[in-house]
C-alpha cells in the first residue's frame, strides 16, 4: 500500500548541477563554429565545467508547457493593452507610435523569437521573472554550441546515448524563417560595437539563408532614409525587411522613428513586441491571472504602496536590460542593488523568487520560444542573485 | 485565452527533444546572396554583357540597347554592393571581380570601400516596363550573375526570366539622412550587449 502511494505521488527532484571536466579543445571548436564571444573582456562567457541535469518531466511539465501557456496569456495582454490608452500610457510607449503598433498587431505581423526567464529549483513551479520578447541574446550558444557540447560528450561516452536536451532552437528557427514569406533580402542590424549582438545576428542570418532567404548585415547607425521615406543600407539598397537587435523603446526615441510607419519596411520583431518587452507586462499578467502558479505577484510601483509585497521584493524599472537598475529587498532591507541608466519611465515591484543557489552560483533559466512555440533552454549563472551581463552560459542535459 | 495564435500548434512531442542536425553555412560572412524561391512571380527581361552584345542579339533596337546600357552604367557606382575589404568583395563576387570606386582611389590610399565590377546589364523590352535597366555583377556561384540587391540567375546572354522583385530599380529615392537609428542605445547602454 505504501509503495503504491509513493509511486503515485509526483516525485519532485531538485535541479542538479554536475561538475564535469571541460572538453580539452572546446575553444578550437568554438572558433571553428564562429563562436567568437566565448570569452568577453578576458572573462569566460561559455562555461562547461558544470552542466545542469533535468528529467524529461521537469522539462515538459515545469518549463515547456507553462511557457506555452504564458505566451498565450501574453497575447491576451497585447490585445488588451492595444485597446487601452491607460495601459499604453503606463507602459511608457510614446503615443505617436500607437497606431503603428496596433497596425502590426491587427495585420498579424509575425514574430520570430523571445526568451522567458525563470527561477526554478526543480521542486516547485518555475517562476516567471521576465520576458525578453524583443531583443534576446544567448541564442547561438543555446541552439548550436550547447547542442554540439552534448554531441561531443556522448561521443566520448561521458554522457549516455539516451541523454537528451531541450533544444530544437536551430531547426525551429529555420522553419520559422521558411514560414515568414520574406520577399527579397532580409537585412539584419545590430550595434556594431557589441560582438555578442553581432554574433547573434550572424547566427540568425545563417538560419535565414538555410531557409532560402537572402541576407545582408549592417551596423544600425549606417541605415539611411531617402527623400521618399524609404530606409536604405550603406549601398543605397532599399531595406524591405529588417531584423533589428535593437529595442523598440530605443527605436521610438531615435531620430528616424517618425519614418517607421510610412516606410513600408517590415520589422522583426514586429512593433507589437514593444508591449511584451516591457516589465509592465508582469503586473498586467498578474492582474489577468492572479495566483497563477508560474507568476509572481507584481504591481506597478505607482499603483500600490511599495510594502504591499511585505519585506521581500524586487524593484525593476519598466525598461531595463542586463539586470541594470534592479534592486532586491529582503527582510525590509536592500541586499542587492545594480547600477544603471534606467528608471525614468517608472517601474514595478515583483515578489522575490530568489534564484536557487547551486555550488555558490545562481542559475536563471531562459526558455526560448521560436515563432511563439517552446523550442529550448539556455541557462546563465551569475555569482550574484541578479543576473548581469557578465553571467556565464552553462549547458544542460535531460537524463531520466 | 488568446485571440489568435500566430502559428499552428506544434506537432506531437517526439522522443528526441533536440535538433537532429545543426549545421552552419556562413557564420561570419558579412554579405550573402539572395536565394531564389520557386514560387515567386517571374517577369521577362533581357541581359547582355554590353550594348554591342545587345545590338548583335537583335532583340532590341540599337537605340534601346544603348539607352539601357547607359542607364545601368549610370546607376552602377551608386547601387553596387559595397564591402569593407577586397577580401569580402571577392568572397561574394569571385577573384579579380572587384575594384574601389574611382573617386575613392584618388582620395585615399588603402582602406575604403570595395565594389564589384559591372559585367553586364539587364533591361526590359520597354524602358517603362516592369524591368528597370540595371547593372549586373558576377556572383560567387559559377555561371550565375547577380543584381545589386543579390538576386541570381544564369549568366546567359539574351532573354531571361527573373523574379519580379528583382526587376525593380535598386533604389528609388535620394538618401537625405543617415545615422538616425542607434543613438538612444549608444547613450544608455553600458553593457556589452544591447540585447539582453
Amino acid at each position: 500500500m505504501g509503495a503504491v502511494l509513493a509511486a503515485a505521488a509526483s516525485a519532485a527532484e531538485p535541479l542538479q548541477r554536475i561538475i564535469t571536466p571541460e572538453r580539452y579543445n572546446w575553444r578550437e571548436i568554438a572558433e571553428e563554429l564562429g563562436f567568437r564571444f566565448h570569452t568577453i573582456g578576458g572573462d569566460p562567457y561559455w562555461f562547461e565545467g558544470a552542466y545542469y541535469s533535468f528529467t524529461m518531466r521537469q522539462i515538459e511539465d515545469d518549463l515547456e508547457t507553462p511557457s506555452e501557456e504564458l505566451e498565450e496569456m501574453c497575447f491576451a495582454i497585447v490585445d488588451k493593452a492595444l485597446q487601452s490608452e491607460e495601459i499604453m500610457t503606463r507602459l511608457a510607449i510614446p503615443q505617436k507610435h500607437w497606431d503603428y503598433i496596433v497596425d502590426s498587431w491587427v495585420g498579424k505581423a509575425k514574430n520570430l523569437y523571445g526568451r522567458m526567464d525563470f527561477s526554478y529549483n526543480g521542486e516547485g513551479p518555475a517562476k516567471f521573472l521576465e520576458y525578453n520578447a524583443d531583443t534576446p541574446t544567448s541564442l547561438y550558444e543555446a541552439g548550436v554550441f550547447q547542442w554540439r557540447w552534448l554531441e561531443d560528450l556522448q561521443g566520448d561516452g561521458r554522457l549516455p546515448a539516451s541523454a537528451d536536451q531541450y533544444n530544437s532552437i536551430h531547426e525551429t528557427l529555420i522553419e520559422a524563417f521558411q514560414g515568414f514569406g520574406i520577399d527579397g533580402l532580409l537585412h539584419l542590424t545590430a550595434e556594431a560595437a557589441s560582438e555578442e549582438d553581432v554574433g547573434t545576428i550572424e547566427y540568425l542570418a545563417d538560419c535565414a539563408e538555410q531557409a532560402g532567404v537572402g541576407t545582408h548585415l549592417l551596423p544600425i547607425d549606417t541605415i539611411g532614409v531617402t527623400d521618399k521615406g524609404q530606409f536604405v543600407d550603406g549601398a543605397e539598397q532599399v531595406i524591405s525587411n529588417l531584423f533589428k537587435l535593437y529595442p523598440w523603446e530605443w527605436m521610438f526615441h531615435d531620430e528616424f522613428a517618425d519614418n517607421l510607419a510610412t516606410s513600408n519596411m517590415r520589422v522583426i520583431e514586429p512593433p507589437w513586441k514593444a508591449v511584451l518587452s516591457n516589465k509592465g507586462l508582469l503586473p498586467l499578467l498578474w492582474e489577468l491571472a492572479p495566483g497563477h502558479p508560474n507568476l509572481l505577484p507584481s504591481f506597478f510601483t505607482d499603483a500600490v504602496d511599495a510594502d504591499v509585497l511585505g519585506d521581500n521584493y524586487v524593484k525593476k524599472p519598466i525598461y531595463s536590460r542586463e539586470g541594470a537598475n534592479i534592486e532586491i529587498v529582503e527582510n525590509g532591507e536592500t541586499t542587492m542593488k545594480a547600477d544603471g541608466p534606467y528608471g525614468e519611465e517608472g517601474g514595478i515591484v515583483q515578489a522575490l523568487a530568489a534564484l536557487p543557489k547551486m555550488d555558490g552560483v545562481y542559475p536563471v533559466l531562459g526558455n526560448w520560444l521560436i515563432a511563439s512555440r517552446p523550442a529550448g533552454l539556455g541557462i546563465r549563472e551569475d555569482d550574484t542573485p541578479i543576473t548581469r551581463d557578465d553571467a556565464r552560459f552553462v549547458p544542460h542535459v535531460i537524463l531520466d | 485565452m488568446a485571440k489568435f495564435k500566430q502559428f499552428p500548434p506544434r506537432p506531437p512531442l517526439v522522443a528526441r527533444k533536440r535538433s537532429g542536425r545543426v549545421a552552419l553555412i556562413a557564420m561570419g560572412v558579412s554579405v550573402s546572396a539572395l536565394a531564389l524561391t520557386g514560387c515567386e512571380e517571374k517577369v521577362d527581361a533581357l541581359q547582355y554583357s554590353s550594348a554591342e552584345a545587345c545590338i548583335v542579339g537583335g532583340e532590341l533596337s540599337e537605340a534601346d540597347c544603348q539607352a539601357g546600357f547607359a542607364a545601368a552604367q549610370k546607376d552602377h557606382a551608386r547601387v553596387a554592393p559595397k564591402y569593407q575589404s577586397r577580401q569580402d568583395c571577392e568572397a561574394e563576387h569571385g577573384a579579380a571581380a572587384c575594384q574601389q570606386p574611382a573617386q575613392q582611389q584618388q582620395a585615399s590610399s588603402g582602406g575604403g570601400l570595395w565594389m564589384p565590377l559591372m559585367i553586364g546589364y539587364m533591361m526590359g523590352r520597354a524602358m517603362s516596363g516592369p524591368v528597370a535597366a540595371q547593372p549586373l555583377y558576377r556572383s560567387s556561384s559559377a555561371g550565375k550573375v547577380r543584381t545589386a540587391s543579390g538576386a541570381k540567375w544564369d549568366a546567359k546572354a539574351g532573354p531571361v526570366s527573373v523574379p519580379k522583385s528583382a526587376a525593380a530599380r535598386p533604389s528609388a529615392g535620394k538618401v537625405v539622412s543617415r545615422s538616425g537609428f542607434g543613438r538612444t542605445g549608444g547613450r544608455r547602454s553600458g553593457g556589452r550587449s544591447f540585447g539582453g
